[in-house]
C-alpha cells in the first residue's frame, strides 16, 4: 500500500521525536489537577463502606459549622434533578437505575458515592466529608458471579428480578456435531479470568464551571470519549448537549477505564450550578480503585474443544459468566465486543458460547486495554495449550498449524468478521528468535533437578481496531448505533501558520506527533511547523459522536479524518494560488511553505500570502473562489461498515486486526513459587507504521500491563465485599525492578481496508497473560496441575506444583 | 479528625532557586503547597500511600516523595522540582533529551518524578547498569511505558550505548 | 479480623450481662458520649476511637443479641464518613472465688477506607478500643450500683 494520500512521505512512517515531549519534560504540561482556576471549590465524595446496604438516614448537620463548608449534594436532590443514565441492555435489566449518587435508597458496592460535599479547599472538603454520618442497614451481598446467578442470591437491583444483565447464545457452525465426530475432545469444568485494571497513574479529575449567564457547563479534565460523555450527561441532566463543553488538556492515561467519567462529572456539575462557583473533584487512588473501572472478570464453564487426530482444532464451546459489578455503565457491550475476535488467531469452524453478564456487589467494570477480547483470547490460548499438552502435540507446531495462514487473508471468521491481513507464522518465528527458543529449551533441560524450573510460553493475540458500532444492536436490537466515524480539522491562520485538531483524545499515544507527520507531508511542511492542538475541545467542531481514544482506532479513524480535512485545505490553497498565479488548481503543488506551479518554481506564493489574501484581501480573488475558501478543512472519516445480521449474529464488527505474538521464558522457584521472567519477546504487526517508535512504545506499555496483571495485580474482594487492593500498597503495579528487559520486533502487513494501510493498535490483546500462563504450564509440566486462572501469584504456583486441578480437566477421547 | 482548628504557620522555602513564602496549615503536605499555592507542576499525585513516586523532588539535596513531607517541615529549606532541570535558555538538559530521544515518556504524568529520581541516581556515583537503574527507579510507578525506554534513557544519559527506538536507526541511515 | 482478650472485674456476672443495655453505665465510659436508646431499643452513642490518624468519632449502634449470666452476644456497628467497623462480640463470664473473669472474642469487620489504607493499623486500634470499653464499663458498674 502506498501513501497515495500524501504528497510526499518524508515524515509519515518515520521515527520522529514527539512534539508533546518538551512541555512534559519541563513540567509545563497541564493535567487535570494543574489547571489554575479562580474561586475554585473542591468536591469530596462520601462513599459507601458497605457492599450492599439500605440508606436509612444521612446527617450532614455537623458539616455546617465547619470552616470552609460550601454545601453538599444528596441522593434525594439527584433524584429530582436527574434521570437515570442511559442503559444499553434490553429488558428486563434496562430497569437498572444508575445515578451519580447512590440511587433507590441503596448502596451496591464499597466505594459507591452517597453524598458529595464541597469546601473552599481540599482540606476543608475532606474535613467536611469526615463529619457526614450515613446510617446504613446492611443487606446480604454477593461478590461471586457464580453465586449471583443462583435463585436465592441477593438482588443487586431489586427492580430487575435477577442479577442477569444480559443473556444470549452465540452459535456459529455446528459445534455439537464437531464434538461428536472429533477424534479428540478436551473438557474443562472451569477457568477464571481475574479482575484488574490498567490503573492510570493520573486518577480522574473533573473541574466544572457553570456559567449561569449562558446556562452552560464548562468541563475541564481528561475525557477519553467526549461526545458520548456529553450525551450521557445531557440526557441525565435534561440539559442541551451544546451547552456542555468538555476540554481535555494533558491526560495521564485512560486505557479505556476513564470512559465512566460522566458519572462523577454529573455530580460535580450539579454542585457547581447549585453553589454558583467552579468545582473540582480530584479522585484519590483509593477512590479510583473502588470505582474508576475494573476490567471484566469472567468465568468459563463447561469448556469443550474438538481436535482432529492430525492436530487440527475444529472449534469449541463454553458458558461464560461475565462479572460486571454493580452497574452496567458501558456494559453489556462486553457481551458482543469479544466476538470481534471470535476465532482468536485460529481457523476455527465452530464456536458456541452462552454468555451472561452478571451483576455483583463489586465496583463496576469499564473497558480496559484489550477490552472483552483478551478474556476470550486467553481462554482460547489456554485451551490450545492444554490441548497440545494433553494430546502430546508440540505447542509451537500446534499453533502454527492452526493459525490463520498468510495466504488466507482477507479471512472470514465463523461470525463474518474479516481479518484484514497478517502473517502469524512469521510473527511467531520472530518471537521465538527473540527469546532464543532453542537455547531456552536447553536451559530448561539443564534446570531439571536444580530447584528451579524453566518454562516457555507463547501468547498469540489480535488487537481488533475501529469498531462497527452496529454490533451494539447484537446486544439490544433497539440501540440506534452503527458504523463508525471520527472527525478532524485543519486550518490556516491569518499569517499562514497551520493548526490541526483531531477528535481523538490522546493520553500518551503521541497523536500530536503522528497528526503533524501526515499533515506535514500533505502540505509540504515539517512536523515542527504544524501547530497541533493539545488534548481536545468539544467546541472546536473536530469531533463526531464516536470521537475519542478507545478501541484501537486512531491510526485509522483519527488519521483518516485528518487526511480528509487536510485534503480540503490543500484544495483551497490550490484554488487561491491558481487564481493568483494564473494556473489551474491541479497544477499547484505545495512545497517548503509555498504553493507553486508544477514545473515552474518561479511562480510561487508563500503560505503567508495565501492566508493574507483570503483573510484580508478577498477582493483580490475571483468571487467564486472567495466565496468558497475559508482556509478551514473539517472532515470526517467514515469506516466502511454495514449493520450486522441480527438474526444470525453475523457481520464485520471491526475494520482492522493488528497482531501481537509474544513469547517468554520464565523461571519458577520450587520452594517459594516465585516467578522470574528471564526473556520476553514481542512481535507486533499493525500494518503500515506512521511512527515506529510510538508503536514500539505502545507495545512495551501493553506488555507490562499484561505481565503485571498475570503476576501481581488483582482486584480481589473478601467475603464481606471489601476490595482488598484499594491502593498501590496492596495493588502491586509492576515496577522497573520487577521486569525483564523487553525484546521487540515487528512484521508489517498493511491493511487493505484503511487510508494508509495502518491498523489501530495499542491495546495489545493481553498477550502476556496468555504467554505467562502457558510458560507456567510448561514449567510445571505433566505431573503438576493445570493453569486454570489468569492470575498466578506464588501461592497458586505452589499449588500447581503440587498438582490438584487434574480432575477438572478431562480428555474425553 | 474532628473540626481541627488548624494552626497556620509561616514558611519560606527556596523552590527551584527562588525564595517563596507562604502560610500553611500544620496538616498541609509539601506536595499540595507546591502545587496549589505555587502552581509548580513537577510534583504530581498518583497515590495516597507514598508508593508511586510521581511527587518526587529533591529536598535539601535529598530525594524525597513530597507527599510524605509536611509543608511546615520545609521551612527554611531548598526544594528542587523537575521544572528546574532544563537549561536556562529553555533547552532540555542531557537526561531530558535522552528521555525524548528514547521515548521514555508517554502520558508524561510520571515523568517529573522519574527525572528527579534518575537525576539523583546519576549524581550518586553509583555504577550505572541496567540492574542498578531498575533498582533505582523502583519507587516510581509508570503505567504507560513499561519502563524499558526509561531505563534506556537513563543509561544513555550515563553514556551507555543503548538500543535506539524502533525505526530510529533507519532515520540516521537515510 | 478475630480478636480476643480477658480481664478480671469485681462486678458479678448478672451485672455484667446487663451492661450493654444500660445507657447510664455506658455514659461513664470516657470514649462514649451522647448515649441514648433508639426506637429499636438499641443503644446509640458516639464512640471515639484513638488512632494514629487522630481521634475518629464513630456513630455507633450497640444491639444486644443475647445475654445471660454466663455470656452475651453484642453487635456493634460504627460508621463515619466512609469508615465503617462492624463488631460481633461474644463475652463470657466466669465467676472465680473473689471476682469475675471476663473473656471476649470479637469478629471485627472493617469497611471502606478502614479496609484499605488503615487495615495495617486496625488490629491494635480495635483491640485496645474493645478492651478499654469493656473494662471501663465493667468498672463503672461497681461505682454506680
Ligand atoms: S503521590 Fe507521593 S508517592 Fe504517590
Ligand atoms: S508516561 Fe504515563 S505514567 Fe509514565
Amino acid at each position: 500500500m502506498t501513501m497515495q494520500d500524501t504528497a510526499t512521505s518524508t515524515w509519515t512512517g518515520k521515527t520522529v521525536p514527539r512534539k508533546e515531549d518538551d512541555r512534559l519534560l519541563k513540567a509545563q504540561g497541564e493535567f487535570g489537577d494543574d489547571t489554575p482556576i479562580a474561586h475554585l471549590g473542591h468536591v469530596v465524595f462520601v462513599r459507601s463502606p458497605y457492599a450492599h446496604a439500605r440508606i436509612l438516614d444521612i446527617d450532614v448537620s455537623a458539616a455546617e459549622s465547619l470552616p470552609g463548608y460550601l454545601g453538599c449534594l444528596l441522593p434525594d436532590e439527584v433524584d429530582v434533578l436527574t434521570d437515570g443514565f442511559m442503559e444499553l441492555q434490553p429488558a428486563p435489566a434496562d430497569a437498572e437505575v444508575d445515578k451519580c449518587l447512590a440511587a433507590g435508597g441503596k448502596v451496591r458496592f464499597v466505594g459507591e458515592p452517597v453524598v458529595a460535599v464541597a469546601g473552599t479547599s481540599r482540606q476543608a472538603a475532606r474535613d467536611v466529608a469526615a463529619t457526614v454520618v450515613v446510617d446504613y442497614e446492611p443487606l446480604p451481598h454477593v461478590v461471586d458471579a457464580r453465586r449471583a446467578v443462583e435463585p436465592e442470591a441477593p438482588q443487586v437491583h431489586d427492580e430487575i428480578g435477577s442479577n442477569v444483565a444480559w443473556d444470549g447464545v452465540y452459535d456459529w457452525g455446528d459445534i455439537d456435531a464437531a464434538l461428536k465426530s472429533a477424534d479428540h475432545v478436551i473438557e474443562v469444568d472451569e477457568l477464571h479470568f481475574h479482575r484488574f485494571s490498567s490503573t492510570p497513574l493520573e486518577c480522574s479529575v473533573v473541574t466544572v464551571s457553570y456559567d449561569a449567564g449562558i446556562d452552560t457547563f464548562n468541563l475541564i479534565g481528561g475525557c477519553a470519549m467526549p461526545q458520548i460523555t456529553t450525551l450521557m450527561m445531557a440526557a441525565a441532566m435534561r440539559h442541551p448537549a451544546e451547552k456542555i463543553r468538555i476540554v481535555s488538556k494533558d491526560f495521564g492515561g485512560s486505557f479505556g477505564v476513564k470512559i465512566g467519567m460522566y458519572v462523577p462529572a454529573t455530580a460535580v456539575a450539579l454542585l457547581s450550578r447549585k453553589l454558583g462557583r467552579p468545582m473540582r473533584w480530584t479522585e484519590t487512588r483509593t477512590e479510583h480503585h473502588w470505582m474508576g473501572g475494573h476490567g471484566n472478570e469472567r468465568w468459563f464453564h463447561n469448556v469443550k474443544m474438538a481436535v482432529t487426530s492430525e492436530g487440527r482444532v475444529l472449534g469449541l464451546s463454553y458458558d461464560a459468566l461475565d462479572d460486571v459489578g454493580a452497574y452496567t455503565r458501558y456494559e453489556p457491550l462486553g457481551a458482543v465486543i469479544w466476538t470481534q475476535v471470535a476465532n482468536a488467531c485460529y481457523q476455527l469452524q465452530h464456536l458456541k458460547v452462552h454468555y451472561r453478564s452478571i451483576y455483583t456487589n463489586k465496583g463496576p467494570v469499564h473497558p480496559n486495554r484489550g477490552y472483552s477480547r483478551l478474556q476470550h483470547m486467553w481462554l482460547v490460548e489456554r485451551m490450545m495449550d492444554i490441548a497440545a499438552h494433553r494430546l502430546g502435540f508440540d505447542p509451537v507446531q500446534f499453533r502454527l498449524q492452526n493459525y490463520v495462514q498468510p495466504e488466507q487473508y482477507p479471512y472470514e471468521t465463523v461470525n463474518g468478521c474479516v481479518y484484514d491481513s497478517g502473517n502469524l507464522p512469521l510473527s511467531l518465528e520472530k518471537a521465538l528468535d527473540l527469546i532464543e527458543y532453542d537455547d531456552a529449551r536447553r536451559l530448561q533441560r539443564e534446570s531439571a533437578g536444580t530447584g528451579k524450573r524453566i518454562g516457555i510460553g507463547i501468547g498469540s493475540t489480535l488487537d481488533s481496531g475501529t469498531n462497527n458500532f452496529g454490533q451494539a444492536r447484537l446486544i439490544n436490537q433497539f440501540l440506534p448505533f452503527s458504523g463508525n466515524t471520527e472527525g478532524g480539522l485543519v486550518r490556516m491562520g491569518v499569517d499562514g501558520s497551520v493548526y490541526t485538531v483531531t477528535g481523538g483524545v490522546a493520553f500518551g499515544q503521541g497523536h500530536e506527533t503522528t497528526v503533524a507527520q501526515v499533515v506535514a507531508d500533505m502540505l509540504g511542511l515539517t512536523p515542527d511547523e504544524i501547530i497541533t492542538h493539545r488534548g481536545s475541545d468539544s467546541a472546536l467542531s473536530a469531533q463526531t459522536g464516536f470521537s475519542g481514544s478507545y478501541a484501537s482506532q486512531f491510526a485509522v479513524t483519527g488519521i483518516g479524518a485528518i487526511l480528509n480535512a487536510t485534503r480540503k485545505l490543500v484544495r483551497e490553497i490550490q484554488l487561491v494560488a491558481a487564481s493568483i498565479l494564473g494556473a489551474t488548481p491541479e497544477e499547484i503543488v505545495l512545497e517548503g511553505g509555498h504553493a507553486l506551479v508544477l514545473g515552474d518554481p518561479e511562480r510561487a506564493l508563500p503560505f503567508a500570502a495565501v492566508a493574507g489574501i483570503v483573510h484580508f484581501s478577498p477582493a483580490d480573488l475571483p468571487a467564486e473562489v472567495a466565496d468558497e475558501v475559508g482556509l478551514v478543512g473539517r472532515a470526517v472519516y467514515r469506516a466502511p461498515f454495514e449493520i450486522p445480521d441480527l438474526e444470525r449474529k453475523r457481520g464485520n464488527l471491526t475494520l482492522t486486526y493488528a497482531s501481537q505474538i509474544h513469547a517468554c521464558v520464565l523461571e519458577i522457584d520450587e520452594e517459594t513459587g516465585e516467578v522470574k521472567i528471564l526473556r520476553y519477546g514481542m512481535v507486533d504487526d499493525c500494518g503500515t507504521p506512521i511512527n515506529p517508535m510510538i508503536i514500539q512504545g505502545q507495545v512495551h506499555g501493553a506488555t507490562v500491563h499484561g505481565i503485571s496483571a498475570a503476576l501481581f495485580e488483582h482486584f480481589a474482594y473478601d467475603d464481606d465485599g471489601q476490595l482488598l487492593a484499594a491502593n498501590f500498597y496492596d495493588y502491586h503495579a509492576a515496577t522497573a525492578l520487577d521486569l525483564p528487559s523487553l525484546r521487540y520486533d515487528s512484521v508489517v502487513s498493511p491493511s487493505p481496508f484503511t487510508p494508509i494501510g495502518a491498523k489501530g493498535m495499542g491495546e495489545g490483546g493481553g498477550a502476556p497473560l496468555h504467554a505467562i500462563a502457558a510458560a507456567i504450564q510448561d514449567a510445571v509440566g505433566g505431573d503438576g496441575g493445570v493453569v486454570l486462572e489468569s492470575f498466578n501469584p506464588p501461592e497458586r504456583i505452589l499449588g500447581l506444583l503440587n498438582g490438584g486441578t487434574e480432575s477438572t480437566v478431562r480428555v474425553l477421547r | 479528625m474532628t473540626q481541627p482548628q488548624d494552626e497556620m504557620l509561616p514558611i519560606s522555602v527556596t523552590v527551584d532557586g527562588r525564595l517563596e513564602t507562604g502560610q500553611v496549615s500544620s496538616r498541609t503536605l509539601l506536595v499540595h503547597w507546591l502545587r496549589d499555592d505555587l502552581d509548580k507542576r513537577g510534583p504530581k499525585i498518583g497515590c495516597d500511600t507514598g508508593n508511586c513516586g510521581a511527587c518526587t523532588i529533591r529536598w535539601d539535596g535529598l530525594l524525597v516523595k513530597s507527599c510524605m513531607v509536611l509543608a511546615a517541615q520545609a521551612d527554611d529549606t531548598r526544594v528542587e522540582t523537575a521544572a528546574s532541570l532544563a537549561h536556562d535558555d529553555g533547552s532540555l538538559n542531557d537526561l531530558q533529551a535522552c528521555f525524548k530521544e528514547h521515548h521514555g515518556l508517554q502520558c508524561g504524568y510520571c515523568t517529573s518524578g522519574m527525572l528527579m529520581t534518575a537525576t539523583d541516581l546519576l549524581e550518586s556515583g553509583e555504577e550505572i547498569t541496567e540492574h542498578s537503574v531498575r533498582r533505582g527507579l523502583k519507587g516510581n510507578i509508570c503505567r504507560c511505558t513499561g519502563y524499558e525506554n526509561i531505563v534506556r534513557a537513563v543509561r544513555a544519559a550515563a553514556g551507555h550505548d543503548v538500543e535506539k527506538p524502533h525505526g530510529a536507526a533507519e532515520e540516521v541511515a537515510s | 479480623m478475630k480478636l480476643s482478650g480477658t480481664f478480671t472485674t469485681q462486678a458479678s456476672p448478672a451485672q455484667l450481662a446487663r451492661l450493654s443495655t444500660e445507657p447510664r453505665q455506658l455514659e461513664q465510659v470516657t470514649s462514649l458520649r451522647d448515649v441514648a436508646v433508639d426506637a429499636h431499643g438499641h443503644i446509640r452513642a458516639i464512640f471515639t476511637a484513638a488512632t494514629p490518624l487522630g481521634a475518629i468519632p464513630l456513630t455507633t449502634t450497640i444491639a444486644t443479641d443475647r445475654a445471660d449470666e454466663s455470656s452475651s452476644r453484642v453487635l456493634v456497628r460504627g460508621t463515619r464518613g466512609q469508615h465503617r467497623v462492624d463488631v460481633t462480640l461474644e463475652i463470657s463470664y466466669q465467676p472465680t472465688a473473689t471476682a469475675t473473669q471476663v473473656s471476649w472474642h470479637a469478629d471485627v469487620r472493617l469497611g471502606g477506607t478502614g479496609a484499605s489504607v488503615a487495615q495495617r493499623v486496625a488490629h491494635d486500634i480495635a483491640r485496645n478500643a474493645i478492651d478499654g470499653v469493656l473494662q471501663q464499663a465493667a468498672g463503672q458498674h461497681l461505682t454506680l450500683t
